[in-house]
């Protein structure tokens, strides 16, 4: 049981070094939060919504994303999309991590 | 009536600093309603209590899902915590000492009390001693919380490190031979002038070129003569042990905090009993006053006793830690 449990807390470990790239990548168009997570799920990148949401404004204080509120079917919602910035570190970080793929690749050969 | 959304909203409400809590709030409730929305449509049936229940569940708590939005707050962060650790270490035992010795300083000038005055002085002198320490531990905490609050971006100076700045390690077995040394030259001093010289301990003068002396020591000093002759021994014992061995052990560690908790013993019986000790009768000749000379004198040598017992209960603390740092990084223990 014990196992189970750090096995699932390594795991989560390894994820959340990625969510950064795979919310930068989903948001070259702009979505909201809950669209943005459905998105990430049917890609496969399940996360929570209190992992998601803060994500969100921690990149926003960062400048690689921008936000705005818009009115639709009289409820607010706040749109993200990538920045001028987050478009310019977006490929350096998929560089980065492709390198990161082959270097474990061959390290686990 | 209200849902189980503006309920669980109004909670999050609650919780957020005000400066966040509008947008957060506003962004909150979207999320949810969008969730609730998406299973509204997957269910094909509108959103009641069960389904907001359902979902509320899916977001956590309402403080589970404010915690991330909230920045870090410390009361003591961790770059200032070590430093608090460190001046309470110090400070407490410095405290509790000052307090015990005060206490029974007040306490014994009444002259002789006692039995049942000497335990209910006892449970009192514990009892001042601890609130003293609570009140300074608050106090400390205080200061440095201010000091958190002052400097929130206190960060690691700036400038390259430079390995070469790391402090040696320290090694707490190893003996100051230098220290144990002069403490033997000193107690044997001691030794010599108390055992074989007392009658020359007094004051001497240089009166029209005639020498004069004065004693200084009354008989009731005599007393003590035997304790300090069995300290003075001992500390040459030890500090000769220490030299031999060339390192602190537990052995030496326990005789050292006997002989501290001995140069208590000795100070504080000092310290309440210093009038009858010594008398300056006559020692300044025609110009008198040698009364408010030895008040003022004694106050001087109740706080130089006063310092020797702190210095001896915080040396007495510093073995014990030391006992116990040992023992607990011991390769035996280690292994357990």
């Amino acid at each position: 049981m014990e196992n189970v449990q750090s096995l699932e807390n390594l795991i989560l470990e390894m994820r959340r070094g990625v969510i950064v790239l795979a919310v930068l990548s989903q948001c070259n168009q702009e979505q909201y939060g809950y669209s943005l997570m459905k998105s990430l799920s049917e890609k496969g990148l399940e996360i929570d919504q209190g992992t998601l949401y803060p994500l969100l404004r921690r990149l926003e204080t960062q400048g690689l994303l921008s936000s705005s509120w818009r009115l639709e079917d009289a409820r607010p919602r706040r749109y993200y999309m990538i920045s001028q910035e987050g478009l310019e570190i977006l490929p350096k970080l998929v560089e980065e991590w492709e390198s990161m793929v082959r270097m474990m690749r061959h390290m686990l050969e | 009536m209200d849902t189980l959304v503006d309920r669980y909203i109004s909670s999050v409400n609650d919780i957020l600093p005000a400066k966040l809590r509008k947008d957060t709030v506003t962004e909150i409730r979207s999320l949810i309603q969008d969730a609730l929305d998406d299973r509204s449509k997957t269910e094909g049936r509108p959103p009641d209590d069960e389904m907001m229940a359902e979902v509320l569940k899916q977001f956590g708590s309402p403080e589970n899902i404010v915690a991330p939005y909230l920045p870090e707050k410390y009361l003591i962060g961790p770059r200032l915590f070590p430093t608090f650790l460190t001046v309470i270490q110090i400070v407490l035992p410095i405290i509790a000492a000052l307090s015990l010795v005060g206490f029974w300083v007040v306490h014994n000038q009444a002259g002789s009390i006692t039995g049942v005055e000497l335990i209910t002085n006892l449970f009192k002198s514990f009892g001042n001693a601890l609130s003293a320490v609570v009140q300074t531990f608050g106090n400390v905490v205080l200061i440095f919380a201010i000091l958190q609050w002052v400097l929130p971006e206190f960060k690691t100076k700036a400038k390259e490190w430079d390995p070469h700045s790391l402090k040696a390690i320290r090694q707490p077995d190893k003996i100051k031979r230098g220290e144990l040394i002069t403490e033997i030259f000193f107690s044997l001093v001691g030794l010599i002038i108390f055992t074989f010289y007392l009658d020359r301990v007094g004051i001497y003068n240089n009166i029209n070129g005639q020498w004069t002396f004065m004693p200084i020591l009354t008989s009731a000093f005599n007393a003590y003569i035997p304790w300090l002759d069995l300290f003075w021994g001992l500390t040459i014992v030890l500090n000769a042990i220490l030299l031999r061995k060339g390192s602190w052990d537990i052995g030496t560690r326990l005789f050292s905090i006997l002989m501290n908790a001995f140069s208590i013993a000795i100070a504080a019986s000092f310290m309440t009993h210093i009038q009858y000790l010594y008398t300056l009768q006559g020692a300044l000749g025609q110009l008198g006053g040698e009364g408010i000379l030895q008040s003022l004198l004694n106050q001087i040598l109740i706080v130089v006793f006063v310092i020797v017992i702190i210095t001896s209960a915080v040396r007495i603390i510093q073995m014990v830690l030391k006992i116990v740092r040992s023992a607990l990084s011991s390769p035996e223990s280690l292994a357990k």
